[in-house]
């Protein structure tokens, strides 16, 4: 694997994105050979591309965050600023199509299987089990979907421009957007907190529509949001507008009827829950602590992800990009390796397996994925 | 739209440069000041003063004296030399902008936020869900300054955003700026220098000083318990027990802090012996230099939060670092939950 991956930095180094301030930005990268190397700072960008030829990581990374000393200690760095993060990652959504490509593996007896992981192992009955996930195109359309919505709120609520912020695929389970704004960099963990809180939904109170345990009922109507408004109240607005809500039979169509319907058969308690569960829905399936965390590492755009052999790649056009098409970067030279267990996958449409202990050849895209992934080995 | 300050205005909020501008050109003299023309504007003065050293709830009243009046308090009190009656002077005077802009017009508002900010508020006008949202701010500005209010209702979330702005209401607009508002009056007051005053007013001066209260000294308890060490604490102690190497000055600083919330020079040389160059003699003799038994026998003091971050050191807690000026002042558990008020613990994905 190492040896494709050298060849695919010799010949493709060039193209890989040097992110903006890099020299204030820390580098790090894992080698095949294990452990994890931080803390690395460059001057010259062509320094950062020599790396990847020489060293060949399995996986490089650079910081969100920009400081005064980038190679010293966590401590030591003098945080400047950073790029706001969301990462959008599919197996977050639990989404239905889980069943048919995770795979799951048995800590005491090896056993390994796809699906869904069981309480306890069929075998010997092991409760531990690791769980390993996979991703289709439906994981990665559902993860596109929630990225849309990041975007809208981006841009719609917190006003960013399109030039400001950057979307990629994340080279293996879902999507990551850097911001770079100077409104945003300075802001920190806590800030970043609530920034995330309000991307994700989490926390939402009737306050914001208005609505308050000892609210009397006329008064209420006409707090309530309606879809012309912004931010959140939009969306919530928006959202009971197109819920089927049983018994609500009016036809107004600013929301805010079928709202004040909902909260008079529900009461105040009730309809605070049922609001919270909304607010997580219409909220973006980010991981929060990536977003709060200044202190991440981000894969490098444009270089290979170590469990797929795919690339992190820059999606100007998300609508049309498709993972399984545009982020393949090796090639169809056959390789003869052996596979422990795999679901069926698609890439750049052709199918293949699923494969249960077979020795058999394979394109270097699709052996490279499988041997990625922990699945196979070169016998 | 920001129209011409009258003299009222001016006097209602006298740190303003407009305000410092025609007092200059008022030429006013200190020795003056002992003069019967003046009587009234000294008077008014003293109390003003006499207000914060008392912690009286400021008064609303204003006239045109007063643009004068606020200058000459300034004077007394930095002649007092009292820096803690300064910072309460400051706060006092804060206080009654806040009283005064809960009724001004709008583009007043506006003016006072961006002398004291430079931040771009604009009038919004809105009204949504009952309230009237008269303001706007950036989003950005705004996640600088509410969530250390830790309230649920300050969560960026239950605030309308739209834009790139966050839509306020007039009080909440004010207190998110209060205590920049302070810190601007703390600083114009900070740099007036006191000239030789008159007799006549150095006895004022005493009056003053007499009535201002000693600040409690701040005790700091013995026998902190580790989970209520600040973060900057924390963080050493950490990378201490994972045989980090750790630079001098931060071994000096744990060394200070430990010695003085309780630990014994034992007890802080014990832990140390995680370091990878440990020598117990040498760490021995470094500990109890600190602590003043041997050497010059001064007990060395804490670092103070400032030269803590100028070592990089800080790891802020945005709520319970704030303004404090010394790791030692951190809130312990019990203080802390009371500050923490009704934040709620937040529903997060693993
Ligand atoms: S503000 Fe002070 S107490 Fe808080 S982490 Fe920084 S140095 Fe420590
Ligand atoms: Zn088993
Ligand atoms: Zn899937």
């Amino acid at each position: 694997m190492k040896r494709i991956f050298r060849e695919f930095y010799f010949k493709n180094a060039e193209k890989v994105e040097i992110p903006s301030r890099f020299d204030r930005r820390e580098f790090g990268y894992t080698p095949f050979e294990g452990g994890m190397i931080r803390h690395l700072a460059f001057k010259e960008a062509g320094e950062i591309k020599a790396l990847l030829v020489r060293e060949v990581p399995r996986s490089a990374f650079y910081s969100v965050s920009y400081y005064l000393e980038p190679s010293f200690q966590m401590m030591e760095k003098g945080w400047i600023g950073g790029d706001l993060a969301f990462d959008i990652d599919a197996d977050d959504l639990g989404l239905p199509c889980k069943m048919e490509h995770d795979i799951w593996a048995c800590v005491n007896c090896g056993l390994r299987e796809i699906g869904i992981k069981p309480e306890k192992c069929p075998r010997c009955g092991e409760s531990k089990i690791d769980e390993q996930n996979w991703s289709c195109r439906k994981c990665v359309g559902g993860a596109k979907e929630e990225t849309i919505k990041l975007l809208d709120i981006l841009m719609q609520d917190f006003g960013l421009m399109k030039k400001e912020i950057r979307v990629y695929f994340s080279g293996s389970m879902g999507f990551h957007v850097a911001v770079e704004s100077k409104m945003f960099e300075e802001i920190d963990q806590m800030g970043r907190n609530e920034i995330a809180d309000y991307v994700a939904g989490l926390g939402l109170t009737p306050a914001l529509l208005g609505i308050y345990p000892q609210s009397n009922f006329e008064e209420l109507y006409r707090k309530l949001p309606t879809v012309g408004e912004g931010g959140w109240r939009r969306r919530i607005a928006q959202y009971f507008n197109k819920e089927e809500v049983e018994g609500y039979d009016g036809v107004e169509k600013n929301g805010r009827e079928k709202i004040a319907y909902i909260y008079k058969t529900l009461g105040y308690s009730k309809f605070k829950k049922m609001l919270e569960d909304a607010s997580r829905k219409i909220g973006v399936a980010i991981d929060t602590s990536v977003t709060t965390d200044v202190h991440r590492i981000f894969r490098l755009p444009e270089t290979l992800h170590g469990e797929t052999g795919f690339l992190k790649r820059r999606c100007d056009d998300l609508f049309r990009f498709d993972a399984f098409n545009d982020a393949v970067a090796l090639g169809d030279e056959p390789i003869e390796i052996f596979v422990d267990i795999s679901p069926r996958f698609t890439i750049r449409g052709q199918s293949f397996g699923p494969y249960r202990s077979e020795r058999l050849k394979l394109p270097t895209m699709a052996a490279v994925y499988l041997i990625g992934r922990g699945v196979a080995k070169v016998p | 739209m920001a129209s011409e300050l009258g003299l009222y205005d001016l006097a209602k909020y006298p740190f303003l440069p407009e305000a410092g501008e025609y007092v200059r050109s008022h030429g006013l003299s200190v020795g003056a000041l002992a003069q019967p023309d003046y009587h009234a504007i000294l008077e008014r003065a003293t109390q003003r003063v006499m207000e914060a050293a008392r912690g009286k709830d400021p008064s609303e009243e204003v006239d045109e004296k007063d643009i004068l009046s606020f200058a000459v308090s300034i004077l007394l009190v930095k002649a007092t030399k009292l820096d803690h009656l300064l910072s309460r002077f400051a706060l006092t005077e804060a206080i009654r902008v806040e009283k005064l802009l809960s009724k001004e017009k709008p583009w007043m508002i506006e003016r006072i936020v961006e002398a004291s900010t430079s931040i771009d508020v604009s009038q919004a006008n809105l009204e949504l869900a009952g309230r009237p949202l008269e303001f706007k701010v950036p989003v950005s500005e705004y996640l600088k300054r509410a969530p250390k209010f830790s309230s649920d209702k300050w969560r960026l979330l239950n605030q309308i955003v739209d834009g790139g702005y966050v839509f306020l209401t007039r009080p909440d607009l004010i207190r998110l700026f209060r205590e920049e508002i302070s810190k601007t009056i703390y600083a114009r007051a900070k740099s007036v220098s006191v000239p030789k005053l008159p007799d006549a007013l150095e006895k004022i001066v005493n009056e003053i000083v007499e009535a201002t209260p000693t600040p409690k000294r701040l005790e700091y308890e013995r026998g902190r318990k580790p989970e209520d060490y600040p973060p900057c604490i924390v963080h050493l102690l950490e990378s201490q027990s994972k045989s980090e190497n750790i630079p001098h000055f931060g071994r000096f600083f744990m060394a200070t802090y430990l010695l003085n919330v309780g630990k014994t020079v034992d007890e802080v040389v014990e832990m140390h012996k995680t370091v990878p160059d440990f020598d117990e003699r040498v760490a021995r003799y470094q500990v109890e230099h600190i602590a003043g038994l041997r050497g010059g026998r001064t007990k060395y003091k804490v670092p103070t939060c400032r030269t803590v971050i100028s070592h990089g050191m800080c790891y802020k807690h945005p709520i319970y670092c704030y303004n404090i000026r010394s790791p030692l002042q951190y809130p312990s558990k019990y203080s802390a939950k009371l500050l923490r008020g009704k934040r709620k613990e937040k529903a997060g994905k693993e």
